[in-house]
């Protein structure tokens, strides 16, 4: 998809992490929009309906998803709007799995602009009917490990510094860090492997609590709890 | 709802091209009807939002016990209001005190708890917010007139896993006697998400 300010995918061998903002300096007040609707554009509406649509079939998984996403260059991640990456995300994640290809979406493009229309296939109203159970009842993510968890809470640990690995789940503001385990989560699957068709792997997930003042010394302090999957963490030195 | 700027205007109209494109294409490949999109639609502009939450947070304020689940494990507790689906499975509340004020980010991407707030606002998923609210929390918080006393610890959740936050904050005085109903009238969307507090129901009382 044609960003329009810069449309490069980062390259593999490139480790700009554009998703990773947390602490980042530069950016200025928080724009609050009073009473704001949920979908400013009504195709905001569709693309997350086309987003649960083929991931509820199966065709890719949320991993996936923000692959997708965080691979733009930082131009494009932030210039673009947020719901024009989801857009982004859902072509991708369907060209790569087959569903249709760039030039089909081109030929559609060209037959919208032409005023075509196109006949539709009989509506199968299961499809409706399945969105509406994924709405109500959800999908569970947590998954069994047999292991022990490595950590209890008040243990002292380090996220561990993951240099490279641009998609990985744990924020550079807590890479090399020192925390104290709050809470032992359930186990989730584990992204870095989830997202490359490697499997889940899932792992035990901790919640834990950073102090301000090691992340941003001579900040405002305060103290920032985050979620991390087992690997991103070691443990931390003797306190 | 429409943007001023020029620029702006030709790309959303781009994207809404767009989207119509895919969104013509999954329906002819079997995996949207113009049903199910009503559906998703229909749920998030009309059916979910922040009036989820607060329910559940004016529960908590009236009965002891279950507020003790709500902490426990806010998602079985949320069910027990018919309350829930999808991106609600795993959520965790977390309660201001005297002496803690929470406040939930995802810094990584936008993840919210969508079962019990509907779908974020476009602050929450900013740049300026996911950037500086885990490091200058009292800043960002004063940029929403929030103004947290020295004393209080401020807590910054970044949802970074499969985990969604919800804060419950402290009910206002001047409550007592008031029905959940009208409780959860007070709650607002930013005080469960920490940016705020809930309305004061005593205007004199008001800061």
């Amino acid at each position: 998809m044609r960003l329009g300010v810069s449309s490069a995918i980062l390259a593999a061998d490139v480790t700009v992490r554009s998703q990773d903002l947390g602490g980042a300096h530069g950016f200025g007040p928080v724009t609050i929009e009073t009473d704001e609707p949920v979908f400013h554009q009504a195709w905001e509406g569709v693309v997350v309906a086309g987003t649960l649509g083929t991931m509820i079939a199966g065709l890719y998984n949320l991993d996936q998803f923000r692959e997708a996403i965080d691979d733009l260059d930082p131009l494009a991640y932030m210039s673009v709007t947020y719901f024009a990456k989801w857009l982004h995300s859902l072509e991708h994640n369907c060209v790569r799995a087959g569903v249709f290809t760039p030039e089909e979406i081109d030929e559609r493009l060209e037959q919208i602009a032409h005023g075509d229309t196109f006949a539709a296939p009989s509506a199968d109203p299961e499809i409706a009917a399945n969105l509406q159970q994924l709405i109500s009842a959800g999908m569970p993510s947590s998954r069994h490990v047999d292991q022990a968890p490595r950590f209890r809470p008040g243990h002292s640990v380090r996220g561990r510094v993951l240099e490279g690995a641009r998609h990985a789940r744990i924020p550079r503001y807590a890479q090399g860090k020192p925390g104290v385990i709050h809470r032992v989560h359930e186990a989730f699957a584990f992204p870095d492997t989830n997202r490359v068709g490697e499997g889940e792997n899932p792992e035990h997930v901790y919640s834990v609590r950073f102090d301000g003042t090691d992340l941003w010394p001579g900040g405002e302090g305060g103290a920032v709890y985050l979620d991390l999957w087992e690997s991103y963490l070691e443990p931390g030195g003797a306190e | 709802m429409t943007q001023t700027n020029s620029g702006s205007d030709t790309a959303s109209s781009y994207a809404a091209l767009r989207a119509r494109a895919i969104e013509s294409l999954l329906i002819d490949k079997g995996y949207l009807t113009e049903d199910a999109v009503d559906v998703v639609v229909n749920a998030y502009e009309n059916d979910i939002g922040p009036l989820n939450g607060a329910r559940v947070v004016a529960r908590g304020w009236v009965d002891p016990s279950f507020r003790e689940r709500l902490l426990d494990n806010a998602t079985e507790a949320a069910n027990e209001l018919g309350i829930g689906g999808f991106v609600g499975e795993h959520v965790r509340a977390v309660e201001n005190t005297e002496t803690v004020h929470n406040i939930v980010v995802c810094t990584l991407c936008s993840c919210y708890p969508w079962a019990l707030l509907g779908l974020p606002p476009a602050w929450y998923k900013s740049p300026e917010y996911r950037s500086r609210v885990v490091r200058e929390p009292r800043a960002v918080l004063r940029e929403f007139g929030l103004d947290i006393d020295e004393t209080v610890e401020i807590r910054v959740w970044d949802s970074s896993s499969d985990l969604r936050y919800i804060v419950i904050p402290q009910r206002p005085p001047g409550t007592d006697g008031m029905t959940e109903d009208e409780l959860a009238g007070l709650i607002t969307r930013e005080s469960m998400i920490g940016t705020g507090l809930p309305t004061n129901p005593q205007p004199a009382a008001a800061r």
